[in-house]
């Protein structure tokens, strides 16, 4: 077990150092630092020596890789990939090119806003459609459950940019519930946040029914079920009682990845609502061509995705032992 | 027996769970409806905070982000309409006078040049330029002006500033400069002007205006390369002490660095010296590029606790202005709040009969400023701007062209009125033609579409007629602007409006309309045929293509492109789109890479040479290696004999004629289809009072007024929520979950 | 290189392979008795079929739209233009064989907004009528000829509609295109070698999947620009891991059959083996994946180009469609056509497609068609 967990933590290192090189290659070779010099200086003022002052500013005047003219350790030190990339494996994101912001400071800052709109969804998804998943399941094979799993289908087929608008016109527009867009720190943003959150729960309700459905479908067909059956239980007892409890499992497991994913935000509904979260700040630095702030948030949703893997494989292993010997 | 009690004690066990099971849904579900209720009641659609609405506060927003307050670099109108509210200039417009007019702001008078010829003899009256060879402005500046309440000015024990070596750690507390403890002020003097001169000067700030200060202030250069060597001086020594420059650049004493144009003469007298005449030079003094920049403040944020802390010259503007910033959120929003320290300044009470008319004058001789607080909110998009508008939650709004038919209605002699709708709600609507110029210009130095041979000329004329700006204005502004005879905006001296002013190469007058309209498309083809292009064919015998340049793209972008594509099509010509991202474009525009983009020129105040100077050879964005702002390359020794005889001139007949030569020239050449004057349509409710659109200068928030209790009596009336629809959910909900409780129970 | 891939004879012969290719693949896959069954059990679902149908007909469309030729210009006397100096015929830029066959509409263009089968525009115009300005809709220059109404620059809705159809069809499929190769290449691969190779792609696997999908497309067209081939390039990088990972697990499984380790120890090659027997049996994998992922990349196309990393706007798509439209809602009065029609036409795509996708995956997946 412990072996498990300590051989599960250890391959973390190397996958993070892999996205850093990837990120590397991506942000510095492809695109390379005079690029985005040229880029950040305006029109005016983007002379040679311009360019080069903007790097040297900016810390992108140091050898991409080797720095020959360092001593010691320097010459691996005082290189562009171990200050703006591999920087970044101890939490250090370096300065926006733009606007000179500690990106690290920035992170922590938007991060409490995008968890006030993806949580509430999260959690309210997760309960909302197994309830209504159970629902389903108990009228199994029945009218209703065609319709209800053709609406599913419906549902998923309708873009989120539709949700978006239509919720936006009905909700704020037509009735007047809730502003039609902005944040405010503190106690004042719930007023804010109801829209985003209404839209993406309705958004996610056609996959999240069918799938939840088809879960307990699964475990419905186990022989446990056959057994209480048997021994006379009415049928939503057994749903709700056996086959939740055990179809809820593989659901759990996965929370520790979904809920480090939730800090990420929701770019949509951000970049929608205007709530400055991180997901809107990452598509505010892309129109911005802000690569530092960029590479940063593509490695952070890579370091939270594989620490979140590892809660989950871990999770998993403590669940179900049998997982262990993979 | 044993085993049917065990199979009955199980099913009992499984009716108990059974039992518990359903008070707790039905608790659920109760507790969920409740919970929608609550919600709903509680439901508002005020964007601030609470308490915010029903202040004394002025609400309005900005949805490009701001890069900088540095008043030495900020050049953008965004960025002035907030920094103008916090620094102040030796002059400013009057607010209400037109056409616009200047004033004293923080100098006693408004300085008037004195011209020195060669030997060194006073020039009266208007000498011509050559004959001058030394100008000079004395500058009083006003006593008892004290700065804003600012920690750069706190005195700390020992006498030194309050924050010298601070440490980063014990800022991290306070979320605003304005809430560091210590706080201090002084008075502003004639030292502070030196030093926001002199930093003009420094080549590490890159300000925009630099070259062109440095054509007319004497020893910019000479001080440039001081100031330099001091740089490299002072970054020597921080380096040897371990200081890593890039996060903490150095701060030379710019007090003290000469600058032959800028003679210091007493603490509230300064001359500034020029080294050619350059009437111009009096509006420069009325933008932010003039504002006292107090040295305590550049030190303060050079101090590493002060930049650890995140805190910066740039984003923390310190001034003698009404309003000081107090909370700076780029992508969120700014505040201001009123400067206690602000001089005795006060509202103006001469104005024309029509500013009467408006209740322009009621608050005449008021002390300023009136609002208590300005919020700037960041909004990306125009749509929740004009729905928070109708709302009642800001103050102002544009209309955008979509809202268009709801806002505005004609009235019957044609002009533009609000309305009934709107002006039953309280609005009021002010029309104004802006001094901004938007043109499609052509690249003069592109073997295709350039050169000033007669038959690239008519095929730019061509162009320019195929091209008609008057239904681009109609079909993107709803009518909203001016299609353009020439570069010069109407308003600006030297515009020539009605049937004189007709372009005679690629416009005529339309009597019947008093209007001025395209000439005929036939006559367009005619054109293309002497260029050598008939029906768009060139001499290899394939239609010609045209490329547009444009960087990025947004939806309205691509509309444009749509439509100029379908105007040029009527002369056979293809045009083809190239967009690139802003980097690569600029590179193009640099290196002349280009045929044909659509640019604007923003005034920077009010006068010919501000629009003509982007014709005149010498500022060729190519030939000056991307430093001019003559973007086309246009170069003509015709046009540029013209230009250098008006450039200087006083206004009069004599420089009337020569304007209206340059634009002669410059219709006939053709290096640009003339695009379009955009006029401003803005809607204030009816609670803003004193509101007055200046399109030149931009410190006009101090002057305007609030009525709280009417605008929070509006926003109760537009703002009530439709509660219905939700309840009858909850109803649903209600019904159903206990239809379903009922049916499993049974 | 450019001007080859944008030259007609180059995207026709490539959508002729495409079509060959294709009918290739389903005649072959006739022949086993596995297909055919699965076939059956997809034609007896009458919805399955219709919906089948539907893809058909829009599939139909975006290869009339990935077709096309170049006209020969004429003069106004109808007389062939020809270049002075060569004496060769003169041609225009072309079109597809759509553009063609929409001309009358496409070229039909008015002033701006009108609604559908409208006969005035929708836009209040001032007109001077005896001395007095009013203001009231002008009639249209070609009243009722738009099915669906004009957009803001007076563009026939409709004719866009079926010109996204190519795009939305395009990233459908080609993004799984590309993944396919790969994915299929390097999962069998990885399973069926195992040892240092497994070790090496499952390493690349899970770093790439490891970035968050959205920021790596992002990151993606931020740093090679906006459009269609690179959308789906970068939705192709973006995907394959899924299926290599789903492949990699059943060629695992397959290993372990005994018709494989029959033929090992028969001494086939290794590679005749992955080629006739493992290969052969993940099929329906794939397909089952494309079928599904299919719909998702059209949605997941809308999306993108909302937060501007999807196909630059000179591509007309759904995406952009609703982008332009996702302000008139606010309008007054409101105007809903544009955004109603790419709604529409992307649910007829999507809603088909999932429901399709269904009946095959249950048609395909033997554990899940005993339910």
């Amino acid at each position: 077990m412990l072996a498990y967990i300590v051989r599960r933590i250890l391959y973390v290192i190397p996958t993070l150092l892999g996205v850093n090189v990837l990120v590397f290659v991506l942000f510095f070779l492809v695109n390379s630092p005079d690029d985005m010099a040229r880029q950040a200086l305006g029109e005016k003022n983007s002379d040679p020596v311009q360019v080069e002052r903007w790097k040297e500013a900016h810390g992108y005047d140091v050898p991409l890789f080797w720095n020959g003219n360092a001593s010691g350790i320097g010459r691996v030190t005082k290189t562009v990939f171990f200050t703006k990339s591999l920087s970044m494996m101890w939490g250090d994101f370096g300065k926006s090119d733009m606007t000179h912001e500690s990106i690290g400071d920035e992170i922590i800052r938007r991060a409490l806003p995008s968890l006030c709109v993806t949580a509430p969804i999260f959690l309210a998804t997760l309960l909302i459609n197994v309830f209504l998943a159970m629902l389903v399941a108990t009228a199994r094979g029945s009218v209703t459950d065609r319709v209800t799993q053709f609406a599913c289908v419906v549902f998923m087929s309708i873009s989120t940019l539709i949700y978006i608008i239509a919720g936006q016109y009905f909700f704020a527009k037509l009735l007047r519930w809730t502003p039609v867009s902005g944040y405010l720190p503190g106690l004042d943003c719930w007023k804010f946040l109801a829209l985003p959150i209404l839209v993406g729960v309705i958004s996610s309700l056609g996959s999240g029914i069918r799938l939840y459905r088809t879960l307990f479908l699964e475990e419905i067909n186990k022989d446990y079920v056959r057994t209480a059956r048997a021994k006379g239980l009415p049928e939503w007892q057994i749903l709700f009682l056996h086959v939740l409890k055990n179809a809820m499992i593989p659901i759990l497991t996965n929370v520790p990845l979904q809920l480090l994913m939730l800090m990420m935000g929701n770019m949509m509904l951000e970049n929608f609502f205007s709530i400055p979260g991180l997901g809107g700040y990452t598509i505010t630095a892309l129109n911005a061509q802000d690569f530092a702030i960029v590479r940063s948030m593509v490695f952070l949703g890579s370091l939270l995705y594989v620490v979140g893997l590892l809660l989950t494989d871990i999770c998993y292993s403590l669940v179900d032992p049998r997982i262990r010997l993979g | 027996m044993t085993e049917d009690g065990s199979s009955s004690s199980g099913v009992d066990l499984a009716r108990k769970s059974g039992f518990r099971l359903r008070v707790v849904l039905t608790a659920l579900l109760l507790l969920f409806c409740a919970l929608c209720i609550v919600l709903l009641r509680g439901c508002t659609n005020d964007p601030w905070p609470s308490g915010f609405s029903s202040s004394d506060t002025y609400f309005t927003n900005y949805s490009s982000e701001f890069k900088t307050f540095d008043p030495a670099v900020s050049y953008y109108v965004h960025e002035g309409e907030v920094l103008d509210s916090i620094v102040e200039m030796p002059v400013c417009y009057d607010y209400l006078k037109r056409p616009y007019e200047l004033v004293p702001m923080l100098a006693e008078s408004v300085p008037v040049p004195v011209y020195y010829g060669k030997s060194g003899e006073v020039l009266t009256g208007d000498p011509p330029s050559d004959a001058v060879s030394r100008v000079e402005y004395l500058v009083r500046v006003k006593r008892g002006i004290k700065y804003q309440p600012h920690p750069c000015f706190g005195v700390g024990t020992d006498g030194k500033g309050a924050y010298a070596g601070v440490d980063s750690k014990s800022l991290k507390a306070y979320s605003s400069l304005s809430e560091f403890p210590v706080q201090g002020t002084r008075e502003m003097t004639a030292v502070d002007f030196k030093v926001a001169v002199t930093r003009l000067c420094d080549t590490r700030l890159a300000s925009p205006i630099y070259s062109t200060f440095a054509s007319f202030i004497l020893g910019m250069d000479e001080c440039s390369s001081l100031i330099k060597a001091e740089v490299a001086r002072l970054e020597q020594e921080s380096q040897s002490r371990g200081i890593r420059l890039e996060s903490y650049p150095v701060v030379p004493d710019y007090r003290t660095l000469p600058l032959a144009g800028f003679e210091l003469i007493d603490d509230h007298t300064f001359k500034l010296v020029l080294s050619r005449k350059y009437p111009q030079a009096i509006y420069w003094m009325a933008l932010h590029f003039f504002s006292p920049v107090p040295f305590e403040a550049l030190e303060f944020y050079a101090e590493p606790g002060v930049v650890d802390a995140g805190y910066s010259f740039k984003n923390w503007p310190v001034g003698t202005g009404a309003y000081m910033m107090t909370e700076c959120k780029l992508r969120e929003g700014l505040t201001l709040v009123k400067n206690p320290n602000f001089r005795d300044e006060f509202y103006p009470s001469s104005g024309s009969e029509s500013d009467k008319a408006l209740g322009l004058l009621a608050d005449s001789g008021k002390r300023l400023p009136f609002i208590e607080r300005i919020r700037f909110q960041y909004e990306r998009e125009s749509i929740p701007i004009w729905i928070k508008f109708l709302q009642g939650y800001y103050d102002t709004s544009g209309i955008p062209s979509d809202m268009y038919d709801a806002a505005v209605t004609l009235e019957t002699n044609g002009d533009m009125g609000l309305s009934p709708e709107m002006a039953a709600k309280g609005m009021a609507m002010t029309r104004s033609v802006t001094a901004i110029s938007y043109y499609l210009g052509f690249n003069m130095l592109d073997p295709t579409v350039g050169g000033l041979t007669p038959e690239k000329k008519k095929l730019r004329q061509a162009i320019s007629i195929a091209v008609d700006y008057q239904e681009f204005i109609d079909v993107f502004m709803n009518g909203r602007g001016v299609p353009g005879q020439s570069i010069l905006p109407p308003g600006i001296y030297g515009c020539v409006e009605g049937e004189a002013g007709v372009n005679p190469f690629v416009d005529q007058w339309d009597a019947e309309s008093g209007k001025t309209v395209r000439q005929p498309l036939a006559r367009a083809k005619e054109l293309m045929v002497e260029a050598g292009y008939p029906n768009g064919i060139g001499p290899d015998g394939k239609p010609l293509v045209l490329y547009y340049d444009a960087s990025g793209s947004s939806s309205q972008s691509k509309s444009t492109f749509l439509w100029l594509r379908d105007k040029m099509s009527q002369l056979g010509i293809v045009l083809e789109e190239r967009l690139t991202d802003l980097n690569r474009f600029r590179d193009k525009i640099r290196t002349g890479q280009w045929q044909l983009q659509f640019t604007g020129w923003v005034a920077d105040y009010p006068d010919p040479e501000n629009f003509l100077f982007l014709f005149c050879g010498e500022n060729g964005i190519v030939a000056t290696q991307g430093r001019g702002s003559n973007k086309t390359n246009y170069s003509s020794s015709e046009y540029d004999k013209v230009f250098k005889r008006l450039e200087t001139m006083a206004n009069g007949p004599e420089r009337m004629a020569l304007i209206g030569e340059a634009v002669k020239i410059l219709q006939e050449d053709a290096p640009c289809c003339w695009g379009y004057h955009p006029m401003s349509l803005v809607l204030t409710h009816g609670w803003l009072k004193n509101y007055k659109p200046h399109h030149v200068g931009k410190t006009f928030m101090k002057n305007l007024r609030i009525e709280s209790e009417a605008r929070t009596e509006y926003q109760k009336r537009e703002n009530a929520p439709v509660l219905w629809p939700g309840y009858l959910v909850v109803l649903l909900v209600l019904l159903v979950g206990s239809w379903r409780l009922y049916v499993w129970r049974s | 290189m450019v001007e080859i891939w944008n030259s007609w004879w180059f995207q026709n012969t490539l959508v002729g392979l495409l079509v060959v290719s294709g009918i290739a693949v389903v005649l072959r896959l006739r022949r086993r008795e596995y297909w055919r069954l699965a076939y059956r059990e997809v034609c007896r679902r009458r919805g399955a079929v219709i919906c089948f149908f539907v893809l058909c007909l829009y599939t139909l469309v975006a290869l009339i739209d990935s077709v096309g030729w170049r006209n020969a210009l004429r003069d106004e006397n109808g007389e062939l233009m020809r270049d002075p100096r060569t004496g060769k015929v003169v041609y225009d830029r072309g079109g597809s064989a759509l553009d063609h066959l929409l001309k009358g509409i496409s070229s039909k263009k008015e002033k701006t907004y009108s609604s559908p089968m409208s006969r005035e525009s929708f836009m209040l115009e001032s007109v001077n009528r005896d001395g007095k300005v009013l203001r009231e809709r002008p009639p249209l220059k070609h009243p009722g000829a738009h099915l669906l109404g004009t957009d803001r620059i007076g563009q026939d809705v409709f004719c866009q509609a079926l010109k996204s159809i190519r795009t939305g069809m395009v990233i459908g499929i080609l993004t799984t295109l590309l993944a396919v190769p790969f994915a299929l290449l390097l999962g069998v691969a990885s399973g069926y070698y195992g040892g240092l190779v497994d070790d090496i792609l499952q390493y690349i696997c899970s770093v790439l999947s490891s970035i968050p999908t959205v920021l790596f497309i992002a990151s993606f067209m931020l740093i090679f620009g906006r459009g269609l081939p690179q959308l789906c390039l970068a939705m192709g990088i973006a995907s394959w891991t899924g299926l290599y990972r789903l492949l990699r697990g059943e060629t695992l499984r397959l290993r372990e059959e005994e018709f494989v380790q029959a033929a090992v120890a028969m001494g086939v090659p290794s590679w005749r083996v992955l080629l006739r027997h493992i290969v052969p049996n993940v099929m329906h994998l794939v397909l089952i994946t494309a079928v599904l992922r299919f719909s998702s990349e059209v949605l997941a196309e809308a999306a993108l180009t909302y937060l501007g990393i999807g196909v630059g706007s000179d591509t007309i798509s759904w995406g952009t469609m609703i982008n332009d439209a996702r302000t008139e809602l606010t309008r007054d009065p409101i105007i809903w056509w544009k955004l109603c029609t790419a709604f529409a036409f992307m649910l007829g795509l999507v809603l088909p497609a999932n429901i399709f996708g269904d009946a095959v995956r249950d048609a395909l997946d033997p554990r899940l068609r005993t339910q």
